[in-house]
């Protein structure tokens, strides 16, 4: 039974690094599906550009720092490109929502593939130093890990600040609760939605950093899956809610570490993909819903 | 050499037409935007093969099931029933509550669970290695004729299921099922204010797509003489959409176009070019991107495909056709 807790413990350990990963990615898509009303196929691929852009980066500077700034400015300039250059002139064309969520998965294969053709397809990884892990209680974290867990606390901690106080999140919650009437306010909402997307972009490009320090040698398909364990945690807690999409990044992340001790890890992913269909069919405002519907607005 | 050469063209446009219009059935009339379909291609595939392979002789633990040793046509009756029937299922769930983005990410994530246990199990599909050693169609009938008399019937063979299926579909289209779901597609709501029963329709028509993705499962897997988690991926569903998109939602013989460019022309043409040493996912990335960037401009810029879809019953009283704006456009009320 000891020995049991122990094992048990140690996979919440990992679990809750995976799950700053997965709480720095779920907030970006919240924040964008609140304010636009589109699932970004491509975020998962956004994160695999912000990864390689630190890569490239670390092989001319090895600067951790550097190169997650690299990281968020390669991921916001691409996810406000993909805004600006595709989504927007389908819209004033009159595409209807589906038509868009198509275009942001053509978009991810072109991306992806992108990537693969600067890159190649062979697997890549950071110069960090090696860190042996500690005992932090019962839990063992890398330096590395500790260093995740802490830029996710920063993030989201950052996140809720901006939403809550400045002048910029008080538009975009409005913008997010309705477009039209925030216009009508005199807040210009294609701005806000501009800069929803930049911020979104940026944060995936980072947390595509993270994650590929999590997981070690990366190859470009490191976002695309990642991106259905992203959505998982968003429904699981409850699509347009900050609060909400952390506890799905909670509930997700540990589950699929603790169900590794008695399943393969091979089928760590198929948990979280099971956990979203269940939610989807079952209860669809996932499991924490608020009477607000908006991700935002229930700050 | 160039008749063979344009002989195997054409069976391998057959088999992804087979696979396409299947997908259109499911977007371009019922507008259900639906990614779990290559996941029912593939149950289709394995299933018709366990069917016709003889028992399994692997080493303990892996191997597949079943193992009857079935001839070809039951296989394939084989894939069609159990395309129907898994349909049948993720359809009942899916289609009950889910609309739009929504039954997109359900689905996906459906066709992700699948590919991972059916990859990962060994004794079910033999696991990453797959089934294999299935004979091209009728290959054993024929087995005194030459290779090149015989790629004539694996032509005819594949061209006859075609036409088969074509035929079905056209038929379907034009009846009142078939101008229900488009109604459906156009407005759930109106359709269902009229007495239509919107979710019993959507899941024939998912179905029916799941039937002929069992066949073209059985043809694909039978035509390469294997099936197995490398040869195939959820994602590419998507390129399926593509062709689709490219061709005309809802029409099928735009569909047939559709898959015919993007996914044997496309393919081909860039089959000679040159290698780039040390660099070999450089062309194969530039294909994928080259598809991605022409699904976007025919959206943009063509949104009804290259043949759009305009009954000769329809066109009078429904003047503008469809485009990728208002097609699956019930999916999104």
């Amino acid at each position: 039974m000891v020995h049991f807790m122990d094992t048990l413990l140690a996979a919440i350990g990992f679990g809750v690094v995976t799950s700053a990963v997965l709480a720095l990615s779920t907030v970006a898509v919240g924040l964008q599906f609140s304010v636009t009303n589109i699932p970004n196929f491509s975020h998962g691929d956004i994160m695999t550009a912000g990864a390689y852009a630190a890569y490239a980066t670390g092989l001319v500077v090895s600067n951790i720092a550097i190169q997650a700034v690299a990281a968020i400015v390669v991921g916001g300039v691409i996810a406000y490109a993909l805004n600006k250059g595709l989504l927007q002139p389908f819209k004033r064309a009159g595409a209807r929502n589906i038509m868009l969520v198509i275009i942001t998965l053509s978009f991810s294969l072109l991306l992806q593939n992108g990537i693969l053709a600067i890159f190649g397809g062979s697997e890549v990884f950071y110069k960090l130093p090696i860190s042996a892990p500690h005992h932090y209680g019962p839990f063992l974290f890398t330096n590395q890990a500790l260093l995740i867990i802490a830029a996710a606390a920063v993030f989201l901690v950052g996140v809720r600040l901006i939403l809550k106080y400045t002048k910029f999140g008080k538009a975009q919650r409005a913008v997010s609760d309705n477009p039209e009437l925030a216009q009508v306010r005199g807040i210009n909402s294609n701005r806000i939605i501009d800069l929803t997307w930049l911020w979104a972009g940026a944060m995936a490009g980072f947390s595509g950093f993270v994650f590929a320090i999590q997981v070690g040698a990366f190859s470009p398909t490191l976002g695309f899956t990642f991106l259905f364990v992203v959505f998982s945690a968003s429904v699981v807690g409850g699509i347009g809610q900050i609060y909400g999409a952390m506890l799905g990044a909670l509930l997700i992340g540990c589950g699929m570490e603790v169900s590794a001790i008695w399943i393969s890890g091979d089928f760590k992913q198929a948990v979280a993909f099971i956990a979203l269909i269940l939610t989807l069919l079952f209860r669809p405002s996932g499991l924490f819903p608020s009477r607000i519907r908006n991700v935002v607005e229930a700050i | 050499m160039i008749v063979n050469y344009l002989e195997s063209l054409i069976i391998l446009s057959a088999i992804l037409s087979l696979l396409t219009m299947g997908l259109n059935v499911r977007w371009g009339w019922a507008g259900e935007f639906d990614l779990a379909y290559y996941a029912i291609v593939a149950f289709g595939a394995y299933f018709g093969g366990v069917l016709q392979l003889p028992h399994s002789h692997e080493p303990t633990g892996l191997g597949w099931i079943l193992g009857l040793n079935l001839p070809f046509v039951v296989g394939l009756l084989g894939g069609a029933v159990i395309g129907g029937v898994t349909s049948l299922l993720v359809g009942a769930f899916a289609l009950k509550s889910l609309r739009g983005d929504y039954l997109s990410i359900a689905t996906v994530a459906f066709a992700l669970v699948t590919w991972a246990f059916l990859s990962q199990l060994p004794g079910l599909f033999n696991g990453f290695n797959g089934v294999y050693g299935m004979q091209q169609p009728f290959a054993d009938v024929f087995k005194n004729l030459d290779a090149q008399t015989y790629a004539l019937i694996l032509f005819a063979v594949c061209v006859v299921i075609l036409v088969i299926v074509y035929v079905f579909l056209e038929m379907m289209y034009k009846s009142p099922f078939g101008r229900t779901l488009r109604a459906i597609r156009e407005d759930e709501f109106a359709s269902a204010a009229f007495g239509r029963d919107v979710y019993r329709c959507k899941l024939k028509a998912y179905i029916i797509g799941g039937v002929v993705a069992g066949i073209g499962g059985v043809l694909f897997a039978n035509y390469l003489g294997q099936w197995n988690p490398y040869t195939w991926a959820p994602i590419e569903t998507f390129l399926l959409y593509g062709a689709i998109f490219i061709g005309g939602q809802g029409n099928s013989r735009g569909v047939i176009i559709g898959s015919v460019i993007l996914l044997v022309l496309i393919p081909e043409v860039t089959r000679f070019m040159p290698q780039v040493p040390g660099k070999p996912d450089l062309f194969p990335a530039l294909r994928s991107m080259a598809s991605a960037v022409l699904v976007i401009l025919v959206l943009r810029y063509r949104p009804q495909g290259l043949l759009p879809e305009v009954h000769p019953r329809d066109a009078g009283d429904r003047a503008p056709a469809p485009t990728a704006q208002t097609a699956g456009s019930a999916a999104n009320v």
